[in-house]
């Protein structure tokens, strides 16, 4: 059933496709204007986005009605929001990945693996904490009331990123000086971070199990 | 309600629902519709029956009763968003209808069938196509370019392409032009040739019940005001018109009673006729004249005042 419900959550995903151009064009627009790699923590952003709009959809739509009245329990909604949204995030990461493999062979830049794991690194972590924060929230109150307190998460770390934009660490030479910081142990820090993501929604999506079984509709 | 078919199986068997969310209260509603027939869930609008079907649904938390579907009996308070595998089942057999579709208004018509039918053992996508083209939905658009007609034909096509046992419906004919209201009644009474099939209709058009209903629920203000069957309606109330001014007996005896320039009217019980001389004339009330002035006897004070 969940995979049932995946299917469906997809459908809602992709009769927006207007949605994931402009998703894509803006993804290309500021990874050019920075440095290529920017586009996989870029699609990691957007994926966010697209992610809050099933719950905008399901609001406009009355879905929330519909899983209520279909033979699915309500783990089975959250557990295949949860998966469609991790599966929308592969996807989108995978083509920022591609995105800045051309920007970077475009640009006739070196293309540096210990750069992308990092920027790979950075995206789960933004998927993590983001989804981790706000599909609960979405879960508990729905897209209108909860759509400032779920984007929080993202605007912080938009915040955080224009502090270190702004501090030259974003900059191709200072992403150089950080790898070798971090790049003691690479397979070590992939380890650890996507345990930490996977414990991160996990706990996430126990939570939002928990606020949407008491959800009234 | 049994009127004297207790032991029967039952479609749907609520007791004592109770919930109360802001200023509404839904009072000990019992709902309860033996199989192969048709429960007509009349009352103004507010009344708490779109409470009272969500609440049946789990849509909603009541703080107290039970519901029974299909068979089984869980109290709603374990039962509200429990993820039993046997509730999920009883949804399988069941098709619901609201008075506007539950569907992302992007999804394309055509594709519904492929997005709603995997969830079903029975789906019937030829029977689901069938319905769109009876009812002439257009298939080549989106749900939102629907009229509300189309909208809710749509949803019943839903509804049924899944071979259900038990259909909800809840206002499906409000806002509908008579020949729309008139095709989706008739589809009701298809449904029902089946008699494993039941349905609940609510709706505050009582004339769509007319010939159809076996059974009414009166609901008035969270409460209810009137349950039995149809036949028992016709025959417990009775609707009063007289000249003048009504004696004090009298008066209390009519239900929502509303005096005018020249007289009187409003509702009594038949056992109360004899209160009344024979210069008041009584006849058979209509489920319309039951709903209206049940409800109004809640509230006379805003009666005499309009008047």
């Amino acid at each position: 059933m969940i995979a049932r419900f995946i299917t469906l959550d997809l459908h809602g995903l992709l009769a927006q496709p207007m949605r994931l151009v402009v998703g894509l064009g803006f993804i290309v627009l500021f990874s050019t204007q920075i440095t290529p790699v920017f586009a996989v923590p870029m699609a990691a952003a957007f994926t966010v986005v697209m992610v809050s709009t099933s719950f905008l959809a399901d609001e406009r739509g009355r879905l929330d009605i519909l899983y209520g009245t279909l033979p699915i329990s309500r783990t089975t909604v959250v557990l295949g929001r949860y998966a469609s949204s991790v599966l929308v995030a592969l996807v989108a990461v995978g083509l920022g990945d591609v995105i800045a493999l051309i920007g970077l062979g475009l640009k006739g830049d070196a293309i540096d693996g210990g750069t992308f794991l990092l920027m790979n690194l950075v995206a789960v972590a933004i998927l993590a904490v983001s989804l981790g924060v706000q599909l609960p929230v979405f879960f508990a109150l729905g897209y209108t009331r909860a759509r400032v307190a779920a984007m929080l998460p993202a605007l912080i770390m938009l915040l955080a990123f224009t502090v270190a934009q702004s501090a030259g660490v974003l900059s191709s030479s200072g992403m150089a000086d950080l790898w070798p910081r971090v790049s003691a142990a690479p397979v070590v820090l992939s380890v650890l971070t996507a345990a930490a993501a996977l414990a991160v929604l996990i706990a996430s999506a126990l939570a939002a199990r928990h606020v949407y079984r008491r959800r009234q509709f | 309600m049994t009127d004297g078919r207790a032991g029967a199986e039952f479609a749907i068997r609520a007791t004592g629902l109770t919930r109360r969310a802001g200023g509404f209260l839904l009072d000990r509603v019992d709902v309860e519709l033996p199989t192969g027939y048709v429960l007509g869930m009349v009352g103004a609008n507010g009344a708490g029956k779109t409470t009272t079907i969500k609440a049946l649904l789990g849509l909603v938390t009541c703080e107290a009763g039970s519901v029974g579907l299909l068979g089984s009996d869980v109290a709603v308070r374990d039962a509200n968003g429990s993820d039993t595998a046997d509730r999920a089942a009883r949804k399988e057999r069941i098709g619901v209808v609201l008075d506007q579709p539950f569907l992302a208004p992007r999804w394309h018509v055509r594709r519904l069938g492929r997005i709603v039918g995997p969830f079903y053992s029975r789906w019937d996508q030829d029977r689901f196509d069938r319905l769109l083209r009876r009812f002439r939905v257009p298939t080549d658009g989106r749900v939102e370019s629907l009229s509300r007609g189309q909208g809710t034909k749509l949803s019943l096509a839903l509804a049924l392409a899944h071979d259900p046992d038990l259909l909800i419906l809840d206002e499906p004919t409000s806002g509908l032009d008579p020949v729309s209201r008139a095709d989706i009644v008739d589809l009701v009474r298809e449904f029902m040739v089946d008699e494993r099939h039941s349905v609940l209709f609510s709706t505050h058009i009582t004339s769509d019940l007319e010939g159809l209903a076996d059974y009414v629920q009166i609901l008035d203000e969270g409460t209810t005001a009137f349950r039995g069957g149809i036949d028992r309606l016709h025959e417990e109330f009775a609707y009063v018109r007289g000249v003048g001014e009504p004696d004090v007996r009298s008066a209390s005896a009519i239900i929502g009673l509303r005096r005018s320039r020249n007289g009187f009217e409003g509702l009594i019980r038949t056992d109360d006729s004899a209160l009344f001389g024979p210069e008041t004339e009584i006849t058979a009330a209509t489920t319309d004249d039951v709903v209206v002035h049940v409800a109004r006897s809640h509230r006379p004070t805003d009666t005499e005042e309009a008047l």
